[in-house]
């Protein structure tokens, strides 16, 4: 799947304009782990997020923005499900 | 047929969608400074509204003389009703956007705290006790404090360079 970035709360690692080669199978057959970038879905509002796994709760992951006083991310919203993460970011090409 | 292949595996993958890299308040621009301003402007009528009544109770000035120095003690209360919300209006937005659960477990008092300066700046409107400002005062700079310390920058407390002279908490920055 690819990925268009729109927002700076990832920065600098990716920004806005940045595309993005996710995989949705690859977390069909391993765990998310601690420092990916995933695409996964906002549980307040199922919208499309960029954040990165900093944490594995009993609950779920925990997510977070590499720009974090300009993110809004588990510390806002809590763990995230592994329902609600869409796939693994595997390269950005442009 | 590279170009054909391209189009082919463009097609397979799909287009690419929108994700959200984002931030509930988009500017991420959050500082107390506003906050203790504020403060220090309450302080400041305070002490100018002494300064217009006892020159009005000393009776030296007549007729528009005092007049002039009525309207100026009606502005300085107008001046620091206006700053004691804007105090307070900073400080609920640092402490409602700004601190995340987390920064809350790490600085047990903040919530307190919160509450502290919002009671402090609504009775810094009510009365003209130097005191009542001076503590919103000490209260800001507190929270200061520890919102600069969540951003693991340094702070120092040095007098303001300019009256009421009273003591701010500021970055260290560079």
């Amino acid at each position: 799947m690819r990925f268009i970035v729109s927002g700076n709360s990832m920065e600098p690692t990716y920004k806005t304009g940045n595309r993005l080669c996710v995989s949705r199978l690859f977390y069909t057959f391993f765990k998310p782990k601690i420092g990916d970038v995933a695409v996964l879905r906002d549980p307040r509002d199922s919208r499309l997020v960029l954040k990165r796994v900093v944490g594995i709760t009993p609950d779920g992951y925990f997510v977070k923005g590499d720009n974090e006083s300009g993110s809004t991310d588990s510390r806002t919203f809590g763990s995230v499900k592994k329902e609600n993460i869409v796939g693994k970011v595997l390269f950005r090409y442009k | 047929m590279l170009s054909s292949m391209r189009k082919f595996i463009k097609k397979l993958i799909g287009k690419p969608q929108i994700v959200y890299a984002h931030c509930d308040v988009p500017c991420g621009i959050y500082d107390p400074h506003q906050a203790q301003i504020a403060a220090l402007t309450v302080i400041r009528m305070i002490d100018l509204i002494h300064d217009h009544a006892k020159a009005i109770e000393a009776g030296d000035h007549k007729g528009e003389g005092e007049l002039e120095l009525r309207n100026n003690l009606i502005r300085a209360v107008a001046v620091k009703e206006e700053h004691a919300e804007m105090c307070k209006k900073e400080i609920r937005i640092i402490w409602g956007d700004y601190f995340k659960d987390e920064y809350l477990k790490k600085y047990p008092e903040l919530n307190d705290l919160t509450h502290k300066i919002m009671q402090l700046g609504s009775k810094a409107r009510q009365t003209v006790d130097r005191k009542v400002a001076a503590d919103l005062l000490a209260a800001v700079n507190r929270f200061a404090e520890i919102f600069w310390e969540s951003k693991s920058i340094a702070t120092k407390r040095v007098k303001a360079p300019y009256k009421p002279e009273e003591e701010v908490v500021y970055p260290v920055l560079g």
